[in-house]
């Protein structure tokens, strides 16, 4: 069983909304790693409709990219992957941000578990060992620790860091994703979702360094507002009847 | 209800009719969204033409005043309208999310089969 080397086909998808500053330096560490180590982790940058640079930059250095002929948001984008990830029959699909906060090394403690067969969903978690010296700013930490409570208290599973978007998903889950992909708060809306379908989720220590450049999906002074809908967004979701297997 | 009154009210329930199917003629409207409208203007033309009808309906549901029963159902039917537009609202985000996807994927397609 050890020897047992099944090649499988990886996709990284990275969702990019005006990453112009940062895409081409995260591509090229894929790119590096790949050469390095001889892994075959595929790319597919996901381009959502960015005013800014970030197209060209694509199209002139050659980066596999879909773009988006509207802006879609963090959701839509990240789905397209999931369908892009489907159509190409890839066996595992990883969410991979393209503004530096995720570390390539990583990617193969990620999809470790899924290759085992001991889990079909891995989380990157700052929140899980101390490899992370990044943990977000203080208030931001508190949030998630509510967000984790809540799913733990509508699904009975601890998710340390469920806003995490270094995530690597199986073929069961990308056909699933594909499919349905939550619109808002895709993180932990669609955490609860698999939860919900007993699917098996594991957590994985990865560290995770500051933005690089650019601006977070969530601003602060919405974050109060962020809060109560995530919070509203877990309910409704474990409260959804339809299976979505 | 005095003649007056009543002529100015069915002046306007006809304007409000009058606009209703200028809409779906000009392919403006949905016949299918028009017909909630078409019932609110039903229902008006009814109360204007025989108001001792809506009087009595009033009366045996328990209203004190007849105003308040109007007022209680407009709010409601606007209420309704306003909840079956947002459905409305979130099918059409739904699916123009998946157009924007299909067509993006199916650009990215051609454009890779162009460079070959």
């Amino acid at each position: 069983m050890k020897e047992r080397k099944i090649i499988m086909k990886i996709l990284l998808i990275i969702p990019a909304y005006n990453e112009q500053d940062n895409i081409l330096k995260t591509y090229n560490s894929i790119i590096e790693y790949n050469v390095k180590f001889k892994s075959h982790y595929d790319v597919m940058v996901i381009n959502d409709g960015s005013t800014d640079n970030t197209e060209n930059i694509c199209n002139e250095n050659n980066i596999p990219h879909i773009s988006l002929i509207h802006n879609l948001g963090i959701g839509g984008a990240v789905q397209t992957g999931y369908k892009y990830a489907k159509e190409k029959n890839y066996d595992i699909a990883i969410q991979f941000d393209g503004d530096g906060q995720h570390n390539i090394n990583y990617v193969k403690d990620l999809i470790k578990p899924i290759i085992d067969l001991n889990a079909d969903f891995v989380i990157g978690s700052r929140f899980v060992g101390n490899l992370s010296k990044f943990k977000s700013t203080k208030s931001r930490q508190f949030g998630i620790k509510i967000i984790s409570f809540l799913i733990n208290f509508f699904t009975g599973k601890k998710i340390y860091d469920p806003t995490s978007g270094f995530r690597a998903a199986n073929r069961e889950i990308i056909k699933i994703f594909a499919n349905s992909y939550p619109f808002e708060y895709p993180e932990p809306s669609s955490i609860v979702t698999l939860i919900k379908n007993k699917f098996k989720i594991v957590e994985i220590p990865v560290e995770m360094s500051e933005r690089q450049g650019g601006k977070s999906s969530i601003i602060k002074w919405k974050v109060i507002y962020y809060m109560l809908n995530v919070s509203l967004f877990i309910f409704i979701n474990s409260i959804k009847k339809r299976s979505v297997k | 209800m005095s003649t007056d009154l009543k002529i100015e009210l069915l002046i306007f329930t006809f304007f409000f009719v009058f606009s209703i199917l200028y809409f779906i003629r000009n392919d403006k409207l949905n016949i299918r969204y028009a017909f909630i409208w078409l019932f609110v203007a039903a229902i008006m033309l009814i109360s204007i033409i025989t108001p001792n009808l809506i009087y009595t309906i009033s009366h045996i549901i328990g209203f004190v005043q007849l105003s308040n029963m109007i007022f209680l159902g407009g709010i409601l039917i606007l209420l309704f309208i306003c909840f079956s537009l947002t459905v409305i609202v979130s099918r059409q985000a739904e699916s123009l999310k998946l157009l924007t996807q299909e067509v993006s994927i199916l650009k990215t397609k051609v454009y890779d089969i162009k460079k070959l």
